[in-house]
């Protein structure tokens, strides 16, 4: 038995009694199907708005917000919505545009359930044609590998949407895009950070040299040292291997190591194209030394960093995320300030989700998600406070600090502060929040939640040990505030301070202190012993 | 079959019914039904019924036509068509026979026992469902809208009649509305068990059938998506990481709150052992074909046996049982749990 429905209108006057029929029409008329386009959902609702990506739907559930990429609409009130595919051009590092951005659209494609296909490949220039979910053209997106510095002058002559570089643009680059009436690079909107990498000297594998100063890196790459035996290792000459002066890595290389030390690189050191064929060289070079990409080390031998106070200091994803490894850089994709085309919107939110991360990961870079390391793996941190010789430091303050930590990991999330300050800069605001989501989905049970602070070694050790403590409690005062169901019988916060114990970086340096002066995330065990 | 014909034979049935169910109270055929024992409940409904009793009539009518709350009982399997239609159904004089809910046309009990009749006939679910509310089947209109929704047809939630705004208010529909209201959409495995709403679970499905348009991926934990796949039916295909003795706990957990996860604790606590056996209800929703078959193990026909004591009896454990049964895979080394391995060979 089939019946007819009496005349039906939105579920929002559905709610309310004694609605006059014409009023009811009139929104009726507003209202719109949507459809997925794998035809498993049809949604209906009042259309509120629409703004290009999401339509907002007025629902007997009350306001939800579709996807639009994901459905078709139906009715009178669906917004004209043009389906041509769109057509931009994505340029920069070659190891990012080939190693990470191909994948990524790829990875992408699948996730909005379409396909990408390689239409046309040719020298530095690769075709994809992404198809959405009803196989039907979305984009053709050009991906060209020719480094970031090209990248960027591509975005500026509008010749790519948009550019991914090794590095941050340059004054120059920046004032250019302000010429070129392009926006403002480094602002929020055109700059997005999507991974993180690290420079690394390497060797090859039959190198007795294990690790290495920056200052003694810079003296290599300036021609100052020139034999292995003046860093450590046989009597022979050094082959020094370096990227083209333009190059990402070289910019960040100098940024980083050669103008701390007030050195230039040499012109006489063995040029390569690519960060890839640096670390092939140097594994076959037993004589050799480079610095490259993290991602491109090869089979390679990567050495430490070594600090003028002793501490070595390996780059592995932790210790970058951390921002421990002093030579750790981010990957940056640069827009301008016009309405970039829908489908890299889209390509540009995907870049925060788990299966983008994934991607940067497989790749070989750091991804930004939080990651955890347990005390077990910590090593670094005992050993650092007996290297060190200006803290102030007991064996029953680092009993008790080892106490502590017993049971615990170490998340990657790392607060830092200014010289003698316990205020929290942007950046640890954006981490306060990622931590309260973190804790929020992360189904945490028979823990507790320990905020730890350090200071550097400057100043008296009594007052080290106080500021450390008030860090670490500002940091929970400002998590409760993002969170404030935090810190209930679930997961208790406990805010410890350390004072100057346990220096993760020699505190000789500013950049030392700066990696010193900070508040660890823990998640700690609550263990209930037998009887 | 004609109705006209069926409500023609069944007049003079219709004016020996009196006048409503009797709730709270059951009768003794009722109460030896509800204990799961069908092989003298049965029976025993069948009298009341010949003798005008309602709930009798609308438990047999809805045992008749919709097999989940007899199940497939050995006692029903074991007997013949025409001994099962004389059991179950009304006899007309010249020995033909009718469903007892088709009896009930002609006197005031007519628009309940079509609801309940025709609702799973009829094309147009929210008719059904509407229907179903009119005459306070209130579990079945829910089951329906829910079925509905996750059938993709969400259009047609959307499209409630005017005529029955109370329809909007049951309870899974109610759960995903405090959802969309809230700031905090995020929701982990801990805060999912401290929500004593005990429509979380079909409100919570329902929700994950919208995820991907609406992009709530992210906003539910590791933990409680696994907890979903559990009570998808999905079990095994959980990851190798999965802290199955947590999820076990969460089931027993939901089980305080939602009747219907109950009746699988309670049948999982039949095994002596079942402390120790955490795969027995995580298996049993894999074997039934998840939460979406626990809702159909439900009241005949709620003006007969509320949907609470329904779900409190051992009648609804003994569906569940006989489920098990019928779905269970003929190699039971496929069978994880020890607890239901017994289960399953004490029926065989």
């Amino acid at each position: 038995m089939t019946k007819q429905s009496p005349f039906r209108w939105p579920a929002t006057l559905a709610l309310g009694t004694g609605v006059c029929l014409s009023l009811a029409t009139a929104l009726a008329a507003q209202d719109v199907t949507l459809n997925s386009l794998d035809g498993e959902l049809t949604l209906r609702g009042e259309l509120l708005s629409y703004d290009g990506s999401v339509y907002v739907l007025g629902t007997v559930f009350g306001s939800l917000e579709v996807n639009a990429f994901l459905v078709t609409c139906e009715g009178e009130a669906c917004p004209e919505i043009d389906t041509t595919a769109e057509a931009f051009a994505i340029a920069g590092s070659s190891g990012l545009v080939n190693g990470v951005f191909s994948d990524l659209i790829t990875a992408f494609s699948a996730e909005v359930g379409g396909a990408a296909n390689v239409t046309e490949q040719s020298g530095d220039t690769t075709v994809i044609s992404l198809l959405d979910e009803a196989q039907r053209e979305a984009a053709t997106i050009t991906l060209a590998a020719v480094g970031s510095t090209q990248g960027i002058a591509d975005v500026i002559a509008d010749n790519a949407a948009l550019a991914i570089s090794t590095r941050a643009v340059s004054q120059a680059e920046a004032q250019a895009f302000a010429n070129a009436g392009k926006g403002d690079p480094t602002s929020e909107g055109q700059q997005t950070i999507f991974a993180l990498d690290a420079l690394v000297a390497i060797t090859s594998l039959s190198n007795p040299v294990r690790a290495i100063s920056e200052a003694d890196l810079a003296r290599i790459f300036a021609g100052e040292v020139t034999n292995w035996a003046d860093v450590g290792g046989p009597s022979a000459q050094i082959n020094v291997y370096g990227r083209a002066a333009d190059s990402g890595t070289s910019v960040v290389f100098n940024e980083l190591v050669m103008e701390p030390a007030g050195l230039r690189v040499s012109d006489t050191i063995l040029r390569t194209e690519t960060d890839a064929a640096l670390a092939q060289a140097v594994a076959s070079d037993p004589l050799g030394i480079g610095v490259t990409s993290l991602a491109d080390a090869g089979d390679a031998k990567i050495l430490a960093v070594r600090g003028v106070c002793g501490i070595q200091v390996q780059a592995t994803p932790f210790t970058i995320k951390t921002e421990e490894y002093p030579l750790s850089r981010r990957l940056y994709a640069y827009t301008d300030n016009e309405t970039a085309p829908a489908q890299l919107t889209r390509l540009m939110q995907f870049l925060e989700t788990p299966a983008a991360q994934a991607v940067v990961s497989d790749a070989g870079y750091v991804d930004l998600g939080i990651s955890f390391q347990s005390n077990n793996e910590q090593g670094l941190r005992y050993l650092a406070s007996i290297l060190t010789d200006d803290v102030e430091v007991t064996l029953p303050q680092l009993r008790e600090m080892t106490q502590s930590l017993t049971a615990a990991d170490r998340s990657s999330i790392t607060f830092r502060f200014a010289l003698g300050s316990s205020r929290l800069d942007a950046r640890a605001q954006d981490d306060i929040v990622r931590l309260a989501n973190l804790i929020a989905t992360s189904d945490i049970s028979n823990k507790e939640l320990l905020l730890i602070g350090y200071t550097d070694s400057i100043g008296d050790g009594a007052a080290n040990l106080a500021l450390s403590q008030q860090r670490a409690e500002e940091v929970r005062q400002a998590l409760l505030a993002v969170a404030p169901s935090l810190g209930s019988d679930d997961l208790p916060v406990r805010a410890l301070g350390f004072g100057e114990i346990s220096p993760l970086s020699c505190n000789e340096t500013d950049n030392g202190r700066r990696i010193n002066r900070r508040v660890e995330v823990w998640l700690r065990d609550v263990v209930t012993e037998s009887r | 079959m004609n109705k006209n014909l069926i409500a023609a034979g069944a007049i003079w049935v219709a004016i020996m019914n009196p006048a409503a169910a009797q709730q709270g109270e059951f009768s003794d055929a009722v109460n030896l039904w509800l204990s799961g024992d069908d092989a003298n409940g049965l029976p025993a409904l069948a009298t009341d019924a010949r003798n005008g009793d309602t709930a009798a009539q609308l438990i047999l009518g809805q045992v008749d036509r919709d097999t989940i709350p007899g199940g497939y009982s050995d006692f029903l399997l074991g007997l013949t068509r025409e001994e099962r239609a004389q059991l179950l159904r009304f006899v007309n004089s010249d020995g033909s026979t009718v469903n007892w809910l088709l009896t009930l046309q002609g006197t005031e009990n007519a628009a309940l026992g079509d609801a309940l009749f025709w609702y799973e006939a009829n094309l147009d679910p929210i008719d059904s469902a509407s229907d179903l509310q009119a005459v306070d089947e209130i579990s079945k209109a829910e089951w329906i809208l829910w079925r509905t929704l996750n059938n993709g047809f969400f259009n047609l939630i959307q499209a409630l009649p005017t005529d029955n705004p109370e329809l909007a208010q049951v309870g899974f529909m109610t759960w995903i509305t405090g959802y969309f209201a809230s700031e905090n959409r995020t929701v982990s495995l801990s805060s999912f068990l401290a929500d004593e709403s005990p429509e979380k679970v079909p409100g919570l499905l329902a929700l994950k059938r919208l995820e991907r348009v609406l992009g709530l991926q992210g906003n539910f934990s590791v933990g409680l998506n696994e907890l979903i796949e559990v009570i998808r039916g999905r079990g095994n295909r959980l990851p190798v990481t999965a802290d199955l003795v947590t999820l076990d706990a969460s089931l027993t957990r939901l089980g305080e709150v939602d009747p219907r996860v109950g009746v699988v604790n309670r049948m999982c606590d039949i095994c002596p052992d079942s402390a120790a056996d955490y795969q027995c209800k995580i298996q049993t929703f894999e074997i039934i074909g998840g939460y979406e078959t626990l809702l159909a193990v439900r009241s005949p026909a709620e003006a007969a046996v509320s949907s609470d004591a329904y779900l409190a009896s051992d009648r609804a454990v003994t569906s569940l049982v006989n489920l098990v049964r019928g779905r269970a895979p003929s190699d039971l080394t496929r069978v994880r749990s020890t607890c239901l391995q017994s289960l399953i060979t004490d029926g065989q």
